[in-house]
């Protein structure tokens, strides 16, 4: 029954959790909600987790240590970095807003936050470490065993881990000037963001693009027009993207489509941190998923736009 | 030596007689009646958000919904409604219903990936049906503008009608699609793509993004029909009545054994009681006749 609950507070905030005029309602993009329902306890206790280095095998990594909550829930780099060094395959996502997208990982292999926060910790090449690792330490410490009985009945477990973690990462919410705008101020984004997101919708970019996440909700073809791995070279596993889960051969190259919340701070981008910046990845989407090209003024309004959608502040729990 | 002997018979009798209305008890607690309707309630959620992924589905196909965050809602229900029905244990009632379990969680993921690869696709479609009055437009500009050796206006009468004709058709083709709708707008796209080498530089340019779009959509649209055809045949809701059905006919058995195991530990409970009546009247009398 938790986890039919856990659904329903994700599926909740996939809602319209605000006032529903019909202009709004039209929107393929829809406004985060204004406030989270979340137990404080289990968010604090999850902030604190997350940003607990005894959660690797060496203590040197922490989830934060790659979802750097100051830099847009990144870490700026091509490929995540693990223990020991290790250069992971595959760019890091943001944290931010990931409540809201409908499975978690690059290839959707995760369908709660609660099954991805487990991922890294016991992957051998990020935190590197296992369970039965991470509970020894954690329960050697009376200040963390104490804060887990007070929350849950049996303290200091795996899925009790993972439920605070994901519940501090479901608080990571980012409203920005462009959510501001959507419920009706007119003056929350300049005349050219708004020319920038009438261009966003009018190209197609929001065909994949949409929803409270401004993406997060569906799976696509990297390569729709284009064949952009022929192009790019050098195939590596993380480029089979949901095949590598499903095994399908329809699922070659598929990845979930990553949010663009936040997106202004989340360079490089695209599942191989191909693209520097913001502009060569618009220039690639417009090359392989739209299959068109489009003046540079254009390009440079949906930038502008893309860049309104930066979250002003987390929501106060 | 006979009296030790005596009350390890006594103590090896009262164990087993005890170890007998523990078994009963043990017995009468394997069936949660709770269970009948937790599952029932879990199978008809699954039936009701099945149906509401159809019908957003349908939505989104028709351009009623603005964004899959509906469907993607209704895709995490369902996930959560089947982890809330393994957690029943249904197995532990009956080893059938795991079968009948396993088929519809298979209904169920075939159905769920069936809408990622619906969302996927109709996201393409709405991309090249949105970009294609544009596409055609600029082909139309750049003919216009193209001039001949001569510096004339180039004149491509068979590109300008075929490419507003693809264009019309194409639209239509999107409210309401047939084969026959299909091949005809297969062919007209065959038949410019075929004098392809006709046309100059930036109108080929501009047409090769036109036809790009057609072709992409003639697929999209094939395959869009056809994940819906599929999705329509997946038996979600056959397997939810089985799985019903089954449950409901376990839970009767079950039930009645549950009711055949209580009977048996009250006349089994009463049986204990008079018994410990007649022993302890029995060492009462002893006691009296001791003492007398």
């Amino acid at each position: 029954m938790l986890d039919k609950k856990r659904a329903l507070a994700t599926a909740a905030s996939l809602m319209l959790c605000g006032p529903a005029g019909a202009q709004l309602l039209s929107e393929p993009i829809q406004p985060l909600p204004e406030k989270m329902e979340l137990d404080a306890r289990k968010v604090s206790l999850g902030r604190s987790l997350f940003l607990d280095k005894r959660l690797s095998k060496d203590n040197s990594l922490s989830c934060a240590s790659c979802h750097d909550l100051a830099k847009g829930g990144v870490d700026g780099r091509q490929s995540a970095l693990g223990i020991k060094g290790q250069v992971g395959p595959i760019n890091t996502p943001t944290v931010y807003n990931s409540g809201f997208n409908f499975r978690q990982f690059w290839n959707g292999r995760a369908a709660t936050l609660e099954d991805q926060a487990a991922g890294p910790i016991n992957n051998p090449g990020e935190m590197g470490s296992n369970w039965p690792e991470v509970l020894g330490k954690l329960q050697k410490d009376p200040k963390t065993v104490q804060t887990f009985y007070a929350i849950y009945a049996d303290g200091v477990q795996p899925r009790n881990i993972q439920d605070a973690i994901a519940t501090f990462e479901r608080s990571l919410v980012t409203p920005s000037r462009f959510d501001r705008f959507l419920r009706g101020d007119d003056s929350a984004i300049t005349p050219d963001e708004k020319q920038g997101y009438a261009l966003f919708k009018s190209y197609g970019c929001v065909a994949c693009h949409q929803g409270v996440n401004v993406g997060g909700n569906m799976y696509q073809t990297f390569g729709v027009m284009g064949n952009y791995f022929k192009d790019r070279g050098n195939l590596t596993e993380a480029d089979q993207g949901r095949y590598s889960v499903t095994g399908n051969e329809l699922d070659r190259h598929v990845f979930k489509v990553p949010s663009l919340r936040n997106v202004a701070l989340t360079a490089p981008y695209f599942h191989d941190g191909t693209a520097p910046t913001l502009e060569t990845a618009v220039d690639v989407m417009f090359r392989y998923q739209l299959g068109r090209p489009a003046p540079a003024a254009d390009k440079a309004a949906i930038i502008g736009f893309l860049k309104s959608l930066t979250g002003e502040k987390e929501i106060a729990q | 030596m006979n009296a030790l002997f005596r009350t390890l018979a006594w103590l090896t009798a009262a164990c087993l007689l005890l170890a007998v209305f523990a078994f009963l008890y043990l017995k009468t607690q394997e069936l949660n009646v709770g269970s009948r309707d937790t599952v029932s309630s879990l199978l008809r959620d699954l039936r009701q958000i099945d149906a509401e992924i159809d019908n957003d589905v349908l939505r989104s196909k028709t351009g009623l919904n603005k964004n899959y965050d509906p469907v993607a809602r209704a895709q995490q229900l369902i996930g959560a409604a089947q982890q809330s029905l393994a957690s029943q244990k249904l197995e532990n009632l009956d080893y059938s219903l795991k079968v009948a379990e396993k088929g519809l969680t298979e209904a169920l993921a075939a159905k769920l990936d069936l809408v990622d690869r619906f969302k996927a696709q109709n996201a393409i479609l709405k991309n090249s049906l949105r970009f294609l009055p544009t596409a055609a437009d600029d082909v139309k500009q750049k003919l216009r503008e193209a001039r001949d050796a001569s510096g004339r206006p180039l004149q491509l009468p068979a590109l300008a009608d075929g490419v507003e004709q693809i264009l019309v058709e194409t639209l239509k083709l999107d409210a309401a699609s047939d084969n026959a709708a299909l091949a005809r707008v297969r062919s007209l796209i065959s038949l410019l793509v075929q004098g392809r080498s006709e046309y100059p530089g930036a109108v080929g340019d501009s047409f090769d993004i036109f036809a790009n779009h057609v072709i992409t959509i003639l697929a999209q649209k094939e395959r869009e029909d056809d994940v819906l055809e599929q999705m329509a045949n997946v038996p979600v809701s056959q397997q939810i009545d089985s799985l019903g059905k089954a449950f409901a006919a376990s839970f009767a058995v079950a039930s009645d054994r549950h009711d055949q195991y209580r009977l048996a530990m009250f006349g089994y409970g009463a049986f204990l009681l008079v018994l410990l009546a007649f022993v302890f009247g029995r060492a009462g009398r002893r006691t009296v006749r001791v003492a007398a």
